[in-house]
């Protein structure tokens, strides 16, 4: 067995393969496709303190190799998380992070006290939610913003404590420094990148038109993904777990090259629905076939 | 269980004016009316969705699917045969009307629920001979039978039809039943909307199969779009012009469609209007397909209460009644 670990020390992961918030819903659906135990971790849809019913109209736009999406935040809320999710993931032996996000510093609060009291191993805190009392600017686009709530979040929580950063900023690194002075242990990069879709139709003179703002993922997004990766690790020590376009084997090596330690797959697995165990497959068969010892001497190897 | 799936295009064609029948093989051994498939199209951030319009599970067929074992190990798997249509749209369907026999197919399957099919029982003119309906049963070259309906033929020979006497351009329907001797009573209405006529063709099979009396009628906008399956037809007006005189004529049970929006709206107030169940089957753009993603979520109103669905876990097929309309 090739050894592909990942050890954060706080949190330790088989293999270097997770996937992302949004994707995997509480992962009560990809049995079907795979065995889930095989995947390094599962990272939970973004889950709120009261449940949320998301937006309205369209969510959902395809674009150019990508996807914008506008879900809202849909999901279950964290009381129904708790009585109704969390039991199954442990029964399963299934390795997992909690996202948490929320409209105001004392949501996530509230949300890191909850984690703390039902031990939950790690979370991963959304800051690219509006701050209700700040004009509604996203927590995760200023600084000194970013460094209350995740010093206010750490406080509550000791277990492992990832961030996970908007690529929608002008200085990430400013951001990165924001939350390794505030105490996380992990950045996780990146979310979304705004972006709108705009479909037009037209009947002789009339014209429908469409448009749905949102986020946009996949394969379209990797390059700005892996520049905020690359800046982060260039100012930060903190792990970074990086996200953003991932499809195949290459895309995984290219983060590990700039400096990721581990990364989540997203939109593919809606394409894929079975690509985070076959990429373990494929590292591991990489590995050997290239004659690296483990995944620590290869991503040695992409850093020199 | 749903599962991702390789398949072997077996017979790909064109059915009418820019719509295409897609039929592949599968290692499934059932499939429901109502349920879709999920296809990869290479270079496409989202699968597509398809609605199952035929499955057919035939050791005849089977022989000649064995000829594709070489292009796909799993072939040797694969018994049955599921049938998609499609109208070209987009980049999705245009990729997948290149396709050729002997192309490998990627999908997901089976997804979403099914529709209730009403019991059969207590009905003394259930069965389709029973109720005077004229079927010619025929065994098609890959051994699945068929099941081609007289009036189909009559409503395909009203060709010249001028549309100007008749400003709807529709064929009346009622008029061409009675032709043909239908009998007065049947359990099910299908009623099909242009491309939605694909799960409305699999259930008729169904129903057809547990003698389950029914009709279907199809609208299209033209001629050259027509679909055959169908009992009935209407070109160029509306199909929902017809269901009220088919209800009247037919005392249905339940009504069961698939279409554009705006005939489902259409149908589930005509389902009100007359005291009748409808049931749907909903489209919407999808991502996971699964449930996960919950990019495709309607709204239902049940027990008073209003909740999120989506279309391809909780659906396609949603009680006409509890859907909440955007």
């Amino acid at each position: 067995m090739i050894d592909l670990s990942v050890d954060f020390g706080k949190f330790y992961l088989e293999n270097p393969i997770l996937t992302a918030s949004g994707t995997y819903g509480y992962c009560d659906e990809f049995d079907a496709f795979l065995d889930v135990r095989n995947i390094g971790a599962i990272v939970t849809k973004g889950i709120t303190l009261e449940e949320r019913p998301g937006n309205e109209g369209k969510r959902l736009f395809e674009t150019s190799s990508g996807l914008i999406n506008r879900i809202g935040l849909e999901n279950i809320g964290i009381e129904a998380f708790v009585n109704r999710k969390l039991a199954r993931l442990r029964k399963l032996g299934i390795n997992f992070i909690l996202n948490i996000a929320g409209k105001t510093e004392e949501d996530y609060v509230q949300l890191a006290e909850i984690s703390q009291r039902e031990e939950i191993p790690a979370i991963e805190v959304n800051v690219s939610c509006p701050n209700v009392k700040a004009g509604c600017l996203e927590f995760g686009t200023d600084e000194k913003c970013l460094y209350d709530l995740v010093s206010r979040i750490r406080e509550k929580y000791k277990g492992f404590l990832i961030i996970k950063l908007t690529p929608n900023v002008t200085n990430i690194e400013d951001l990165a420094l924001a939350v390794q002075n505030a105490g996380a242990d992990c950045i996780s990069a990146i979310n979304t990148v705004k972006g709108l879709g705009v479909e037009l139709n037209f009947s002789g003179t009339k014209v429908v038109k469409s448009l749905v703002q949102g986020g946009l993922s996949g394969k379209c997004i990797k390059p700005v993904a892996l520049s905020m990766v690359k800046r982060i690790k260039e100012v930060a020590n903190l792990p970074v777990i990086g996200l953003g376009g991932i499809s195949n084997l290459n895309d995984m090596l290219e983060f590990f090259t700039v400096g990721a330690e581990a990364i989540q797959i997203g939109t593919e697995n809606f394409t894929n629905p079975s690509i985070a165990v076959n990429l373990a497959k494929e590292l591991a068969e990489f590995i050997v076939k290239q004659g690296f010892r483990d995944l620590k001497h290869l991503k040695e190897e992409l850093r020199k | 269980m749903k599962k991702h799936l390789k398949g072997i295009v077996l017979n790909i064609e064109n059915i009418a004016k820019d719509t295409v029948r897609l039929e592949f093989s599968t290692p499934l051994e059932s499939i429901l009316p109502g349920q879709f498939v999920s296809i990869l199209i290479p270079h496409k951030t989202l699968r597509r969705p398809f609605s199952v319009a035929d499955f057919c599970l035939n050791s005849a067929f089977g022989t000649n699917n064995r000829n594709f074992d070489s292009i796909l190990e799993e072939n040797a798997k694969n018994k049955g045969a599921i049938t998609v249509l499609f109208k070209l749209k987009g980049d999705g369907t245009n990729y997948l009307k290149g396709l050729q026999k002997g192309d490998m197919i990627d999908y997901l399957a089976p997804l979403g629920n099914t529709f209730t099919i009403p019991d059969n029982k207590n009905n003394p003119k259930n069965t389709a001979s029973a109720s005077g309906d004229i079927t010619i049963k025929t065994t098609d070259a890959r051994g699945c039978e068929t099941v081609d309906r007289i009036n189909q033929t009559v409503m395909n020979g009203t060709k010249g039809m001028d549309k100007d006497s008749e400003p709807s351009g529709a064929i009346e329907t009622k008029a061409v039943a009675c032709a043909i001797g239908v009998n007065s009573s049947k359990k099910a209405l299908l009623i099909g909307a242009g491309i939605g006529i694909a799960p409305m063709l699999y259930l008729k099979k169904i129903l057809d199969k547990k003698s389950i009396s029914n009709y279907l009628i199809s609208g299209f906008k033209t001629e050259e779009e027509v679909i055959k399956g169908s009992d009935g037809v209407v070109i160029g007006g509306s199909v929902i012009d017809k269901v009220q005189n088919l209800i009247d004529e037919f005392r249905p049970e339940i009504l069961y469609s698939c279409g554009p929006k705006v005939v489902l709206q259409m149908v589930c107030d005509i389902a009100k209007k007359n005291e009748l169940r409808a049931e749907i089957a909903m489209e919407k753009v999808m991502a996971c397909g699964i449930g996960v993603c919950r990019g495709c979520v309607i709204k239902l109103e049940k027990d008073d209460a209003i909740k999120n669905a989506s279309v391809c876990a909780d659906g396609p097929v949603f009680s006409g009644a509890e859907v909440i309309w955007e």
